[in-house]
């Protein structure tokens, strides 16, 4: 469904990607793992449209959308759960997932679509009037990340949903992007909590220094010793 | 001054001040979605004040009416400038943006002179003196139809912000431009109708105006002066501050001229803007956010 092959971006002068290739198929959910700085949320950031590679190529369902605007790669299907959870400080919980659904092909369901994500997120039904500056960050992971379903994607990419939350909430999102995952979507999940998330993956990717360096399936990754001594120091 | 003359002079400054909340509240949406501030605000004015001017001398066309020609034009002419010469620069250093709207205004106030010439114009329509008394206070009739007609564009912009998918794009990519694109919202087609919408109610302003002014090609630089003085006052983007600001900057220009000063009039509006800078210098209403 996602081809990303021989990826090399930059910011200005800076380079921090350097030929990263991943792939993503129907209804899997793949991790993507790495350090700070490994270059994780670049890579999504080139996905999403945000940035312009330098060079490689991005397929997403058979086409080639490298070189499409965020706003056009949202509207092929694949929505972003950005990382920091990004939302609009002085908008409404209700105002969120309405531009959730902004898009043409999205207007049309937008009643059912609205109240099903308040079924699945009753906490944000409560709060629909408040803003978003005002809710604590749990809420607005999960205002996050229903603004993204509003989209109806096919692709739904989470780049470090857990970070800055407590340890009970990040249990709460981790359930959450599980009972998503049931729901058939196929998700590209950017995590540093590792030992709690790659059970859950089909596969996953290690990212370092801008170059993939090892993949395999999540509970290959949780077997091997390079992962065990990085990212959870046993 | 006493009473009924305070109020008297309270009430214009109020209606004036209107017009000058909606010079304001263009800018300071152009501002909170673009981060550019639009130094030829008052020069896009004037060509309002010129096509509403134009239209009454050769069509006899009430001022008023001309509204519905301005606006649009506004929009095209507002969309022509941003897409043609403010997004190809819209990366480079903030001096270069300035520089390029500031000379943008040189060019429609020079333009204006070629075509028109250098000397005050007016126009003289039935209701250009006539007053209504409300009780013993008496009000200049264009003055209320201009407030009126202010209210009703500003309403209906509030109501486009809040309730359309439009409005909520425009103040999605205010707050945040990745978010917004992320929800498939295209910030470089918004940018491009937020300026348009700007330099219609800039233009619209300047045709409110019309009747209770004298037009001349240099009338918008003081303008973008009382513009930019109506938003800080409210804080840059604010747009509910510039309305404060608009209507603070009327009733302090009214009131400074009432007392006896009326050609320090512009001064006592930079009076009080100084004092609230010193004060507040986040401005009245101290927040980015359209």
């Amino acid at each position: 469904m996602l081809e990303v092959r021989d990826l090399h971006a930059a910011y200005g002068d800076a380079p921090v990607l350097f030929g990263a290739s991943l792939s993503v198929k129907e209804g899997e959910i793949v991790e993507l793992v790495g350090s700070n700085g490994a270059g994780k949320t670049t890579l999504i950031r080139c996905v999403t449209g945000l940035l312009r590679r330098r060079r490689g190529t991005i397929e997403f369902k058979g086409d080639r959308i490298e070189t499409h605007p965020a706003h056009e790669v949202v509207d092929r299907g694949i929505a972003c759960v950005p990382e920091g959870r990004q939302m609009f400080p002085s908008m409404s919980v209700e105002e969120h997932l309405l531009l959730g659904s902004y898009l043409r092909r999205a207007r049309s369901r937008r009643a059912e679509n609205l109240s099903r994500a308040y079924e699945l997120f009753p906490r944000l039904k409560e709060r629909r009037r408040q803003e978003a500056a005002t809710l604590s960050g749990g809420e607005q992971q999960m205002l996050a990340i229903a603004r993204a379903l509003m989209s109806e994607p096919r692709l739904l990419i989470l780049d470090e949903p857990s970070l800055g939350l407590a340890p009970v909430v990040v249990g709460q999102v981790f359930r959450t992007i599980a009972e998503i995952r049931k729901l058939g979507m196929t998700i590209l999940l950017v995590e540093q909590n590792v030992q709690k998330t790659l059970r859950m993956a089909d596969r996953a990717y290690v990212l370092e220094s801008g170059r993939v360096t090892l993949t395999g399936t999540g509970s290959e990754l949780l077997g091997n010793d390079l992962v065990r001594k990085a990212y959870l120091a046993l | 001054m006493d009473l009924i003359g305070f109020v008297q002079t309270v009430a214009s400054g109020v209606l004036t001040g209107g017009v000058y909340a909606m010079v304001g509240i263009g800018l300071s949406l152009i501002f909170g979605v673009m981060r550019i501030v639009n130094f030829a605000h008052g020069e896009f004015m004037a060509v309002g004040m010129y096509i509403a001017f134009a239209l009454f001398r050769s069509f006899h066309l009430d001022p008023y009416l001309s509204l519905v020609v301005v606006a649009p034009a506004g929009f095209l002419l507002g969309a022509f400038v941003e897409r043609v010469l403010l997004a190809p620069i819209q990366n480079a250093a903030e001096h270069s943006l300035i520089l390029m709207t500031v000379g943008v205004g040189l060019i429609l106030s020079n333009s204006l002179l070629l075509i028109f010439g250098a000397h005050p114009e007016t126009i003289y329509t039935s209701y250009s003196t006539r007053t209504v008394a409300i009780g013993p206070v008496t009000l200049s009739v264009p003055l209320l139809v201009s407030f009126a007609l202010t209210v009703i564009v500003v309403a209906g912009l509030f109501l486009v912000l809040t309730r359309t998918d439009l409005g909520r794009a425009i103040r999605a990519a205010a707050q945040n431009r990745d978010a917004a694109e992320l929800q498939g919202v295209d910030t470089r087609f918004v940018q491009t109708a937020v300026f348009g919408i700007g330099i219609v109610l800039s233009m619209a302003a300047g045709v409110l105006l019309l009747p209770a002014l004298y037009v001349f090609p240099t009338v918008g630089g003081i303008f973008t002066l009382k513009a930019f003085v109506v938003t800080v006052l409210g804080g840059m983007g604010s747009i509910v501050g510039a309305i404060w600001g608009g209507l603070l900057l009327g009733i302090v220009e009214s009131v400074g001229a009432g007392l006896g000063a009326t050609g320090y009039r512009d001064a006592f509006g930079l009076i009080a803007f100084l004092l609230v800078l010193l004060v507040r210098p986040q401005g009245l209403f101290g927040s980015s956010h359209v």
